[in-house]
């Protein structure tokens, strides 16, 4: 140090130890020392600088900005510039310009006063800084050409991060996402609660496990995509979750061509419920034409009843309430056909098996009336409830007891056989493991043993008249129930087909 | 000439079916019987009733198909109306080859179903009149002697009194009052009379 | 149309049988052709040109089986068919109907008919009941 005003050993032994570039100036911001980390980061020697005023070290900028601040400190008002670190820009020997972090502080019990100024260069951190700006750069770019859309928000659902892909997805631009919420922002009104709920949950959760859930965004076309999210939570190094990164993918697409592809399904299982039906007609035409009938007959009897001179009201008043009984029977009838053959939505719901096969018990007798044959019922009471789609485990119950009549039809020689000979027997059990059991049984022929491989294949068929269909998609709702539909034989003869349904837990409350 | 009334019986499982006929038939000015099954029925029909039958062809138990063979094992000549909620022609043509006197769907019209009964009762009055006759007839040739009977019998096959009186070996004086014998019991007017009345009683070829 | 044949060998062979026919009675409509096709297979099948003939032939010894192919627009088939069934007693008589006409297949037998075969579906039942009407 040269030319110093005061500064004890100590303190000059201090400021040339110091890293950081010290100036001290007077209160005219006249340098009055300047210690080699100066030098070396204006590249002026010391003895150049020194007398010199401070402001050469500045750039045009601060330049006014610091006599003005002296100014004002020296004329008594806030100091501005001391006691508060700051980036500023200062000037290099060479023109260049580059920026320091700046502390100044005032000489202690210095008359007039003399200043301080301890330049800490940033230009490692600057460096740091690029290189951190170019990693994220980098990341950027990765983020970027990622094919799943990334997004990170705060802790609130603010968005900290969007990628390319997602703006693309969204259709909106980057002013019009980051820093807004994004579940109000970004997600399908419809779906915003799962959105909020699911960042919440990985905020709470406990552990780095991602998280995921499925829902709608909104582009800003209003056109709605369907993305399945992976989420985590990100925490700062104290632990503490900061914020959530999703990354989702866009499978609007592929869930259209599965919906497309269940429709399908759907609409080949309506078919073969028609064709069930179809094959059904015979039993359900006589269940009909039954109420029908005596509809017919009481009302032709009332005409004539009240032709003659005399007539019997009591009893034409008693045929006609018998006419709305009947008319009734058949609205019933009619409604449970409908049921079965409407193209409804598949809609599983708890419930009991034996109460399902109750339903179509009419039905299914009507079509055991037209073979000649019975149907008798062996329902296990108290079984558990099974979650089932119930229109179509009846359609699956119709196709194998209408096969099991045909089946015993099939038989030449009838005569001198009694009646249970002919019997189908629908029966339901629990199960050892606790499911529930439903098998149907006939004393048909049962089937030989090559006819057993190819039985649920799709047209196959052993009847004359028959689709082939009923048995292959009557495997497939049990299938789809996560059960097999299997077959054994019946003892002393005959075939039994039989699924066992999981049974499902009550929920605890 | 009826001794005994008419009665339509009508055997049908289902009960709005059975009762609503009853009406319809007691509208219509016919008596009428009613049981809920094939067996029912059999446990308490008299093949002596005349009438008609309207039956159903599903019934649990006995169906009606098997209660109409069981008729005709017994040898009952009641006509036998099917009436079915669901028919194809199969059952139809299995019925007929059976010997069904008619077959009919559910619902029918009044009119319809009146219209067969009163045919299926004329039948069964036919028939019963027939029967009445072959009795009386089988009853008068019963009451010929032996050789009156032979008389009959060569008459009847158109050889002359000549011829007659050749193959039995007696005169032909012998032949005419055995003849006319003959026509005084059996109560015929005339030989074709004779000769109707025999191929009345013959069996069916 | 094919001609009846003639076997003519009663003096040849003393033990052969006379060819029987089976006559399809019925009027040039689709469902005729059906049952003409149908019986592809069958020997000796004859559709005569008008409803005298097929009578005409339903009389002659060598009538093994008469088929009632269609309504007969000329004439009403029960009418017919007590008409053939007048001339012989025992032939087996076969109507063709529609499915599920139940009431015309009813009255056919009520006039004589041995049985009623619905066409579609039942070509196998048609062929069975004639082979066993030949045999």
């Amino acid at each position: 140090m040269r030319d110093m005003i005061a500064p004890t050993p100590d303190v000059l032994a201090l400021l040339e130890a110091t890293f950081d570039a010290v100036v001290i100036m007077d209160d005219r911001g006249r340098i009055q020392a300047f210690n080699e980390s100066a030098e070396a980061m204006f590249g002026y020697r010391a003895a150049d600088a020194i007398g010199r005023n401070v402001s050469m070290l500045m750039t045009a900028i601060d330049r006014l900005q610091h006599d003005d601040h002296l100014k004002r400190y020296l004329g008594g008002g806030e100091a501005r510039v001391l006691g508060k670190g700051r980036d500023v820009w200062v000037r290099h020997r060479d023109g260049s310009e580059f920026s320091v972090f700046l502390s100044v502080g005032r000489i202690p019990n210095s008359d007039p006063p003399q200043f301080v100024g301890f330049l800490h260069d940033t230009h490692l951190r600057r460096k740091a800084l690029a290189t951190l700006d170019h990693e994220r750069q980098r990341n950027r770019l990765y983020l970027d050409l990622a094919q799943v859309m990334l997004v990170a928000t705060d802790r609130n659902g603010v968005v900290q991060l969007v990628n390319q892909r997602a703006f693309r997805v969204l259709k909106r631009t980057n002013a019009e996402i980051m820093n807004r919420n994004w579940a109000d922002t970004c997600v399908a009104p419809d779906d915003r609660a799962i959105a909020r709920a699911a960042i919440r949950a990985l905020l709470q959760s406990a552990n780095d496990e991602p998280q995921s859930c499925e829902y709608h965004v909104r582009a800003s076309d209003g056109e709605d995509r369907f993305i399945t999210w992976r989420g985590v939570a990100l925490h700062d190094p104290d632990g503490v979750a900061r914020g959530i990164m999703l990354s989702g993918e866009d499978i609007t697409d592929q869930r259209r061509a599965e919906s497309e592809a269940h429709k399908a399904l759907e609409r080949m299982n309506s078919v073969a419920r028609l064709a069930t039906m179809g094959e059904m007609a015979a039993g359900i035409s006589h269940e009909l034409n039954q109420p029908l009938a005596a509809i017919a007959n009481y009302s032709q009897a009332c005409s004539r009843l009240l032709r003659v001179p005399e007539p019997d009201i009591p009893e034409v008043a008693a045929a006609l309430e018998q006419v709305s009984v009947q008319a009734l029977r058949a609205g019933e009838i009619i409604r449970r056909i409908r049921s079965l053959v409407r193209n409804e939505d598949v809609r599983r719901e708890t419930q009991d098996i034996n109460d399902l096969i109750r339903e179509v018990h009419t039905l299914l007798a009507s079509d055991a009336r037209v073979h000649d044959g019975r149907l008798a019922l062996d329902l296990s009471e108290s079984l558990p409830k099974v979650k089932v789609d119930g229109v179509q485990i009846q359609q699956v119950l119709m196709n194998l007891v209408h096969n099991a009549f045909e089946a015993q039809s099939n038989e030449i020689n009838r005569a001198g056989h009694p009646a249970e000979a002919f019997e189908v027997l629908i029966a339901t059990r629990p199960t050892p493991e606790g499911d529930v059991e439903v098998s149907v049984s006939d004393l048909g022929p049962g089937l030989a043993g090559d006819v057993e491989q190819k039985i649920f294949e799709p047209f196959f068929t052993t009847k004359a008249t028959g689709t082939g269909l009923g048995l292959a998609i009557s495997r497939s709702i049990i299938k789809a129930h996560d059960a097999r539909l299997g077959y054994r034989a019946n003892q002393p003869h005959g075939a039994c087909f039989f699924f066992v349904l999981p049974a499902q837990q009550e929920p605890h409350r | 000439m009826k001794d005994l009334p008419q009665t339509v019986f009508v055997v049908d499982d289902d009960d709005a079916v059975r009762n609503s006929l009853r009406l319809l038939l007691k509208s219509a000015g016919l008596a009428a019987e009613v049981a809920a099954s094939a067996q029912e029925f059999l446990s308490t029909y008299d093949a002596a009733q005349p009438g008609c039958l309207l039956l159903d062809v599903h019934m649990p138990g006995m169906t009606g198909l098997e209660m109409q063979h069981q008729l005709n094992v017994r040898g009952a000549a009641i006509p036998v109306i099917f009436i079915t909620g669901h028919g194809d022609i199969p059952m139809a043509v299995e019925a007929m080859q059976h010997g069904a006197f008619d077959f009919l769907q559910k619902p029918f019209r009044d009119q319809e179903l009146l219209d067969r009964v009163q045919r299926a009762l004329t039948r069964d009055t036919e028939y019963r009149a027939r029967l009445r006759q072959t009795e009386r007839i089988r009853e008068r040739l019963a009451s010929l002697s032996p050789r009156e009977r032979e008389v009959l019998d060569l008459v009847t096959q158109g050889k002359a009194n000549k011829m007659v009186a050749g193959d039995l070996g007696v005169s032909q004086r012998t032949v005419e009052i055995h003849r006319a014998h003959v026509m005084q019991k059996m109560e015929a007017g005339s030989l074709a009379e004779l000769v109707r009345m025999m191929m009345t009683i013959a069996p069916p070829q | 149309m094919v001609g009846s044949k003639d076997n003519g060998g009663g003096a040849n062979k003393h033990d052969a049988k006379p060819v029987r026919t089976i006559i399809v009675a019925g009027q040039s409509s689709q469902r005729t052709r059906e049952v003409l096709r149908a019986l592809r297979g069958f020997n000796n099948v004859i559709w005569p040109t008008s409803l005298e003939s097929a009578l005409a032939q339903t009389s002659s010894a060598e009538a093994g089986c008469l088929v009632i192919a269609d309504d007969l627009r000329e004439e009403r088939v029960d009418d017919f068919l007590l008409e053939a069934r007048e001339l012989q007693r025992n032939l087996p008589i076969f109507v063709i109907t529609d499915p599920d006409d139940v009431a015309e297949a009813v009255s056919a037998m009520r006039h004589g008919a041995t049985a009623v075969i619905e066409i579609p579906p039942s070509y196998a039942v048609l062929w069975e009941e004639i082979a066993r009407a030949m045999q």
